[in-house]
């Protein structure tokens, strides 16, 4: 459950980095965010991506903790790739 | 905008020459290295799948009892097989590690063979040798040796060969990432159905996600024959000096002095009353192996170690000691250097037999990320110098030769590895050599996967090796249901989740696998070999000469 926990927080995370590329963002909303929203987009998604490290460190300890953390970046980034690309085949 | 002709355009045409080149040259021993390494992360659990005679996980009796049949065995059988034994050795069936129970001794004098130690490896729950219940066989562990050790080539040749590769593929993933102009534009995007263009993102995005993973395992892979590599260094540093180099090991792997042999027996107390304590103090782990030094002596030590809990690979793991005579807990051994910690963290990360089975997960399905990448390298250069071939000219014969060489490298292999499998069930119990005959039909199947891509149509070759993969994947727990007991009902029934989770994961390869193989039959769908390049400048690492075109 904690390791879901972090994962989920990193892909909604990485949900957000996307939503600040303006080719993910049409995508996904009707049309991309105006420059200040990204901007924030950007912070938040970023502050999910360190919330579940400091998650994955707090229940696994500093080393697997962070290789955890990696895992996690790494397999929500593919998701969001892979949902991204189901959108997309769909317009 | 920069020039691509300029200094900075020609430092990246350079780096995509040379990541074409660092990554294509070793791509077919990489390749072999990540797919039979990546079923080294579950090497245990295959293991404990192709021999389905040993015990389920539930039927594994308490720690006291497997080390009283193992102590049994090494002082009544090994005893009368090595004369005078200085250190017993117990490892015990862990949820992380081998699913028997193994008695090994070290021998005062070498015996007739030679030899200093003897290993048995014993049924937990009767006490048999496995050699006697079970079938013989190389297990998973065969298929993770071999991604370091490779086969039928001498040892040393091997591990320099693919260290070798590894240093060449890290050259290839930083020249990458040089090359690869819009690695954060590209992030999240896989084009479907755009020829070429989908092989680059589906290459990139193997790659660009995953690359934490992939640089931590090449560069640690190639930390593991580190001195092997460059023995020089040791050589200029300490020479050949035995005691500077004792001196070097003791400064890496410091231990607490555990006193030396008196030959003055002393009463110990009882194992199972040192297993109880230790069982009451670790909790939430699991005792890996006891080990016992200068057994019945005055100063013997009795040892216990957890399963790896740390990014520790060797001695990290949680270690109690006791005196034997007295059972009073001696001194933990004092802090490793930063270098050794170092070193050993690489190490631990590589393996990652610390992980959870999430984690584990994980490292497998990035291995299969590197496979991938490897993959869709190998198909997008074949691509591009297909896209070069002007319409109603023929192919060269490099060209078509590699399109067959990728079908016998990207799905021969997996189709090697799955006759593994089979061949586990279905060759003779009592076949001489058995275990090395199963190593043998990989190789054979994956030099007819060759033999098949080179005597067929390209696109009917596909479509043939990728169905035959999926249908072996699908029918693999059907052959185990008909050829043992420890079938999917059984092993489901039983929790038996190790045995169980093989035979799903396999009907799941099998189900990519179909989904995947209709599409080989569609030229729109980016098909391996359908000629159509929208833009001959979009290649893989070659957006340096997207902008030459353009220009």
């Amino acid at each position: 459950m904690t390791f879901l926990l972090g994962w989920l927080v990193a892909l909604f995370g990485k949900l957000l980095l996307a939503l600040t590329q303006a080719k993910q963002a049409r995508l996904l909303l009707v049309s991309a965010p105006a420059g200040s929203y990204r901007w924030a987009l950007r912070v938040l998604g970023s502050f999910l991506l360190v919330a579940s490290a400091f998650q994955s460190v707090a229940a696994y300890g500093l080393g697997v903790g962070l290789v955890t953390f990696f895992s996690h970046a790494c397999f929500a980034a593919w998701c969001v790739s892979l949902f991204l690309t189901w959108r997309r085949s769909l317009s | 905008m920069s020039d691509p002709t300029g200094l900075h355009g020609a430092f990246r045409q350079s780096m995509a020459w040379l990541h074409t080149w660092t990554g294509l040259f070793p791509a077919i021993l990489l390749y072999f290295v990540f797919v039979t390494g990546t079923f080294g992360y579950f090497s245990y659990e295959i293991d404990h799948w192709m021999q389905p005679e040993l015990p389920s996980q539930g039927e594994i009796p308490s720690n006291r009892a497997m080390a009283a049949i193992a102590l049994n065995h090494i002082e009544s059988n090994l005893t009368e097989q090595g004369g005078e034994l200085t250190r017993y050795f117990i490892g015990l069936p862990t949820s992380r590690t081998y699913q028997y129970l193994m008695a090994f001794a070290n021998l005062a004098e070498p015996n007739a063979e030679g030899e200093r130690f003897i290993r048995e490896d014993l049924d937990p729950v009767t006490g048999v040798l496995i050699s006697d219940v079970a079938r013989d066989t190389g297990g998973g562990t065969v298929l993770y040796r071999m991604h370091y050790a490779l086969h039928y080539l001498p040892y040393v040749a091997a591990y320099y060969a693919v260290g070798f590769a590894t240093l060449l593929m890290f050259l290839a993933m930083i020249t990458g990432v040089v090359t690869h102009k819009k690695i954060f534009v590209d992030f999240f995007t896989l084009r479907l159905a755009k020829g070429q263009r989908t092989w680059l993102d589906a290459h990139n995005m193997t790659s660009v996600l995953a690359l934490p993973f992939m640089l931590m395992i090449t560069y640690s892979g190639l930390l593991f024959f580190l001195i092997e590599y460059s023995p020089g260094t040791m050589f200029l540093t300490i020479g050949l000096d035995r005691g500077a180099i004792a001196e070097l090991r003791a400064h890496r792997y410091p231990e607490s002095h555990v006193g030396d042999t008196t030959g003055v027996f002393a009463d110990s107390p009882a194992l199972s009353d040192l297993i109880a304590y230790v069982e009451e103090e670790w909790s939430d782990d699991e005792i890996r192996y006891i080990e016992i030094t200068s057994p019945g002596e005055e100063n013997s030590i009795v040892t216990f170690g957890a399963v790896d809990q740390g990014l520790h690979r060797d001695r990290g793991f949680t270690v109690m000691r006791f005196n034997a005579s007295t059972g009073e807990i001696l001194a933990e051994d004092p802090a490793r250097p930063y270098d050794s910690e170092f070193y050993q963290g690489a190490l631990g990360l590589h393996e990652g037999r610390f992980s959870n089975y999430w984690l584990r997960w994980a490292y497998f399905a990035s291995g299969l990320l590197g496979s991938g990448m490897i993959a869709t390298g190998l198909l997008l250069w074949a691509k591009k110098r297909r896209s070069l071939v002007r319409t109603g000219m023929p192919v060269p014969r490099g060209v078509a030769f590699m399109d067959r060489v990728n079908i016998g490298i990207i799905v021969g292999l997996p189709l090697g590895v799955a006759a593994y499998f089979w061949a586990n069930r279905l060759l003779p119990i009592d076949l001489n050599g058995r275990a090395e005959w199963e190593i043998h039909c990989l190789f054979i199947v994956w030099v007819l996967s060759f033999m098949h891509a080179v005597a067929r149509e390209v696109r009917s070759a596909w479509r043939e090796q990728v169905g035959s993969l999926a249908a072996m994947c699908l029918l693999l727990p059907v052959m185990n249901a008909l050829t043992t007991e420890a079938h999917l009902g059984n092993s489901l029934s039983a929790g038996d989740w190790e045995r169980a989770g093989f035979d799903l994961a396999s009907l799941v390869f099998g189900l990519v696998l179909c989904i995947i193989w209709p599409r080989l039959t569609t030229p729109s769908h980016g098909s391996i070999e359908s000629p159509e390049i929208a833009d001959p400048a979009i290649i893989a690492g070659s957006s340096v000469q997207a902008h030459k075109v353009s220009t």
